[in-house]
């Protein structure tokens, strides 16, 4: 391979693994009103742009190569309803007697979809799209509705957060989160008919097994990811228990490892690991919903297994407990050491793994609470973190029509993540 | 909406994406990526009915490219106020590579800045490069030579296994 080619290759390698967006548009919007009125106008509707393409890019990531959108005529999102106010509801779905099976031996993988349905191979070779037989004749990217269908090597939790989130169980075993965000209308005047989108993903615990990529061995925790989009809300109502039926038909051709790790190892020692906090906060519905996520770090001595249950507690700074619905929250993550220990790369934490521990503060912004807060993280053996609360946005920082966290008069809770 | 509105956000589904990726390939974080991105957007919304018949893709990415590279002046000046601003353990996603894809990659991230320009439009974008001359306002022959002179390092970079081309490609730029 000539090096003009390499480069290539390596240049879309580098991509192909996209992070979802940062989330937090309205910083660089204030940022810029400052520096520009000029660029306000256009800051502004970055931000509401912004604010449905995030929606979008939380549903796709991670682990997945360069898709274009589909483009949504819908702008933002209003202020779902909380996860913990939604019931659990099994998806319903549709009989599947005469579908085609697909699979996917490299990633352990099969599942059945409808046979007039189309499906779409994407180049990275571990994902696919199925698309209607209506919208067979169109670029998969502006189907008016899609099912994507990934395997991902990142850790079934994962962060999909920004809508309402149910657990669930798939026929075979498997949990699953899911995470709605549709139908979603803009906000204002009602639209006109059809134009409201629907975004939805499945993550399903893979469990533990190697697959060999690009020559590469790679054995761990894998994820598949089923992501349901729909541009209108009539291909939303009319192909939605067949996108749940297709998840549903998920199974796995071989069995695999908990994705919890070896529970046959020895338990870890209180001094092999430490809790720690990337110092960096992560907010979901519409801002509302306040996300501390933090991991465990290995430290030294011989593989062991893990099984740790924190406590987070919200505080004034004066250290007495706010009131706050399920204070303190309790979680609970499982793993191997080191494998599964939070890693540094470039002196920056990455944000995955079965440690990940993740805590929710649901309206954490009402009025009642003071601004400046404490986040009190304990583990098992005297582990302690001590984090810095969310501060809200000074009144008049950001641009008229653009908010954050706003009082709602619903209750404020916290709880562990997942719900 | 208006129509003209409508027709940007059509273009920005459309665009945002791949402008990000660039700016990930010119920069090698996400973060900042996603700022360069925003940023041209907002810049080419600004100039919408200006720009939008006239080829408004590659409009925003010339947007992009001279706001990384005023980015990189500015830079030069502040890197010990960057460097103190910069938040703390911020999270960053690196590419997964191994072997010599990664000393690859890294060696693409040690490149000049004018060097990985041109090599990422040349060879992530596919664009000829009149039109790489173009999209950062030098003449074709800056473009062959900033060309030549980033594969130089990469073989450089990349030992033994590129020597016999180097040796070839070396020559077809003599002549």
């Amino acid at each position: 391979m000539s090096i003009e080619d390499r480069v290539r290759r390596v240049l879309a390698d580098a991509v192909a693994d996209e992070p979802p967006l940062r989330g937090a548009p309205l910083e660089g919007i204030t940022h810029r009103q400052r520096r520009s009125r000029s660029v306000l106008a256009g800051a502004i509707a970055m931000a509401l742009i912004l604010g449905a393409v995030v929606a979008f890019a939380a549903v796709r990531s991670p682990g997945r190569g360069p898709v274009a959108p589909t483009p949504t005529p819908s702008t933002v999102a209003p202020p779902p309803t909380p996860s913990t106010a939604r019931p659990a509801r099994p998806p319903s779905t549709v009989p599947t007697t005469g579908w085609k099976t697909f699979t996917h031996a490299a990633s352990n993988l099969r599942f059945r979809y409808p046979p007039d349905w189309v499906i779409h191979p994407l180049p990275e070779g571990d994902a696919v799209d199925l698309v209607p037989p209506q919208d067979a004749g169109r670029p998969v990217d502006k189907a008016r509705f899609r099912v994507s269908v990934q395997v991902s090597p990142s850790f079934w939790v994962g962060e999909d957060w920004a809508g309402v989130t149910t657990r669930g169980r798939l026929p075979g075993g498997q949990a699953y989160l899911l995470d709605l965000r549709g139908p979603i209308a803009r906000p204002g005047p009602r639209p006109p008919a059809g134009q409201v989108a629907g975004y939805g993903s499945y993550s399903i615990d893979w469990g533990r097994y190697c697959t060999s990529r690009r020559g590469q061995r790679a054995c761990g925790p894998h994820r598949v990811i089923i992501g349901l989009f729909a541009s209108t809300a009539s291909a939303w109502n009319r192909y939605r228990a067949v996108a749940d039926t297709i998840a549903q038909t998920a199974t796995q051709l071989r069995p695999t490892g908990p994705s919890v790790g070896d529970q046959s190892r020895r338990p870890c020692r209180a001094d092999q690991w430490r809790l720690v906090w990337p110092q960096e906060y992560a907010f979901g519905n519409g801002q509302q919903r306040f996300v501390l996520q933090g991991g465990v770090q290995y430290r030294q001595g011989p593989p062991c297994h893990l099984r740790l249950t924190l406590r987070l507690a919200v505080q004034d700074t004066a250290g007495r407990a706010l009131p706050v619905a399920g204070n303190p929250a309790t979680t609970t993550v499982e793993g191997d050491l080191p494998e599964d220990g939070m890693q540094r790369r470039e002196g920056s934490w990455v944000i995955d793994g079965a440690f990940m521990w993740r805590f929710a503060w649901e309206e954490w912004c009402n009025q009642g609470l003071p601004t400046a807060t404490t986040l009190r993280v304990t583990g098992d053996g005297g582990a302690t973190l001590t984090v810095p609360g969310p501060r809200p946005a000074r009144p008049g920082s950001l641009p008229p029509g653009i908010s954050t966290c706003q009082h709602r008069g619903r209750p404020s809770t916290v709880a562990g993540w997942p719900p | 909406m208006a129509g003209h509105d409508r027709e940007f956000l059509d273009f920005f589904a459309d665009e945002f994406w791949s402008l990000r990726r660039l700016g990930f390939l010119l920069t090698g974080d996400w973060g900042e990526a996603e700022e360069l991105a925003q940023e041209a957007m907002a810049r080419t919304f600004a100039a919408w009915s200006r720009v939008r018949h006239r080829q408004p893709a590659a409009y925003t990415r010339k947007v992009l490219l001279n706001r990384h590279r005023s980015l990189l002046r500015r830079a030069v000046v502040e890197t010990r106020h960057a460097l103190a601003s910069r938040p703390q353990a911020e999270v960053r996603h690196e590419p997964d590579f191994s072997g010599d894809d990664l000393v690859l990659w890294q060696a693409l991230r040690r490149l000049p800045a004018r060097q990985r320009a041109a090599i990422v439009l040349r060879y992530y974008l596919d664009l000829p490069e009149a039109e790489v001359a173009r999209q950062l306002g030098v003449p074709v022959g800056t473009v062959k030579s900033l060309v030549h002179r980033g594969l130089a390092r990469l073989r450089q970079r990349l030992g033994a296994e590129y020597a016999g081309e180097r040796l070839t490609s070396n020559r077809e730029a003599e002549a």
